[in-house]
């Protein structure tokens, strides 16, 4: 079980793969958190229905 | 007050955030309780050789597992990081980071980044909070990342590149600096080092990514610890290379002035020959400006809080004091005539400073005509307030007539500053409250050393 009592924040945890050097990155763009490349802003992720 | 004498055990109001791990209160005895979570996580620990390694960086702590109970090594003087100066904050953050890194080494890993977490011995950053350590499960990032950011990088950040103090904006709100709002203070600051990842993306990223199980998915797409690593490497390099040294400001310069000192010397006699009567806890040096009467009595005090509302003053005090002998002076930004509230839930959970320990002598130096020229308080108010404290106290008295409480009266008008600001008022104000045990008259002047009645 990962317990935490304080709200980690969802976009603080994703944008952690992109600092966390190269192989991070690699990891990053396996998950959501590569929509935040995306250029249509406006979309929130919850929205878009293609899930990887 | 919170740390009552009585031998009921009391639950720090401060303390709650973590269900795991409260503390409480048992006369001075500060003891931490466990859940069995707690004691897992403190098994984790005290096996893990992080408390003997990190030792001279964490609180002295002695466990007592039958009761699932820890009994920590008291702080003398408890402070915020609204009090501390820039210097205080990086120092603090320096050393969240590096036991983020011993933790990760040895296979733990910190519930939060708060610099709450941390107090000052003196000048020595200290690790207090044990219960923030547990065991790093497997493929988890750094859940406390965003924490961290809010309540150290940033403050540090729009101080040192936008000149914003973060005191205040620490004060406005326990939770720190939101990354929009760090975006909007750094505006035209994106070059500088970490600006585009830590606030910008950070900002951006807390938008699109709202409601989604991102630990699950960093898990499965290979999330280790070295990228927490790699991320903790980055992070110290942008936290030591923030500067903030501003040239001068309204008290930087004061040591310099030339009633300082013709005035300092015979001072100091007084001060020195009050402090030496007896070896005390703590000594409160209000308006310490360079700290010079709070080094003075420190030889005398096993704790000094040096308080100043000037932060470039007690910046440098700060480093001033890193590279002297002198260990037990801690200094704090802190403006007599607008203290620090309480704040957080049900205002007690950070505490006014007279609520988080009392003095057994307060130095208050020069100080009295700024609070009552510039500050307008009325003279009785200002030594009622000192009695609330039931110390001693070494009290200068500075007449309306000395050269510098005219300087400060020069652009208020006649009956703009209250009546009641001369000596028979003063003495009658002592009469009800305090003994004079002493008193010294100096250049118009007058030293007094005040023993609660």
């Amino acid at each position: 079980m990962i317990f935490a009592y304080i709200d980690p924040g969802t976009g603080s945890l994703l944008l952690q793969a992109i600092l966390g050097g190269i192989a991070g990155l690699a990891v990053f763009f396996k998950t959501t958190g590569r929509r935040l490349f995306r250029r249509n802003k406006n979309t929130p992720v919850e929205a878009e229905t293609t899930d990887a | 007050m919170d740390n009552p004498d009585s031998g009921d055990a009391r639950f720090d109001s401060g303390s709650f955030r973590d269900p795991a791990s409260r503390v409480r209160w048992r006369g001075d005895q500060v003891e931490r309780v466990l859940t069995a979570q707690g004691l897992s996580d403190w098994t984790a620990l005290s096996e893990s050789g992080l408390l003997e390694a990190e030792h001279k960086r964490l609180i002295p702590t002695e466990s007592d597992i039958d009761d699932a109970l820890l009994r920590h090594e008291r702080i003398p003087i408890w402070t915020y990081p609204y009090e501390w100066s820039f210097g205080m904050l990086k120092a603090a953050a320096l050393l969240q980071l590096e036991l983020i890194e011993s933790a990760l080494d040895r296979g733990l890993t910190l519930k939060d980044a708060t610099p709450y977490n941390i107090q000052f011995r003196g000048v020595e950053p200290v690790f207090v909070d044990i219960g923030s350590f547990r065991r790093y499960e497997q493929g988890e990032p750094w859940l406390a990342y965003g924490q961290f950011c809010r309540l150290f990088l940033y403050p540090l950040m729009v101080q040192a590149h936008a000149g914003i103090p973060f005191r205040p904006l620490l004060r406005g709100s326990l939770d720190g600096i939101d990354p929009e709002i760090a975006q909007a203070m750094l505006r035209g600051n994106r070059l500088k080092s970490g600006v585009l990842l830590d606030v910008v993306m950070q900002a951006r990223a807390q938008r699109k990514t709202a409601g989604r199980d991102v630990r699950r998915e960093l898990s499965e797409a290979g999330f280790r610890p070295e990228m927490i690593k790699a991320n903790l490497a980055r992070l110290h390099r942008i936290v030591s290379g923030l500067e903030w040294a501003p040239a001068e400001s309204t008290w930087s310069g004061y040591s310099e002035c030339a009633h300082v000192g013709t005035q300092r010397e015979p001072k100091a006699d007084f001060v020195r020959r009050t402090a030496a009567k007896k070896q005390r806890v703590t000594t409160w040096d209000l308006g310490a400006n360079d700290g010079y009467f709070s080094r003075l009595v420190a030889p005398h005090s096993d704790w000094v809080l040096a308080a100043d509302a000037d932060e470039l003053v007690i910046d440098r005090l700060f480093q001033s004091l890193w590279e002297s002998e002198t260990k037990n002076v801690l200094p704090i930004v802190f403006d007599l005539s607008d203290p620090s509230p309480g704040l957080g839930w049900r205002g007690r959970e950070r505490k006014q400073l007279d609520g988080r320990g009392r003095p057994d002598l307060v130095l208050l130096l020069a100080v009295v005509h700024h609070l009552v020229v510039s500050g307008n308080l009325p003279l009785t108010e200002v030594i009622d307030w000192l009695r609330s404290l039931s110390s001693e106290v070494v009290f200068e008295w500075v007449p309306p007539t000395d050269p510098m409480a005219r300087q400060l009266a020069l652009n208020k008008r006649a009956g703009e500053i209250h009546v009641d600001y001369d000596e028979t008022t003063l003495r009658q104000a002592f009469d009800d409250r305090f003994d004079v045990a002493a008193e010294s008259a100096l250049d118009g002047r007058i030293l007094f050393h005040l023993v609660p009645r």
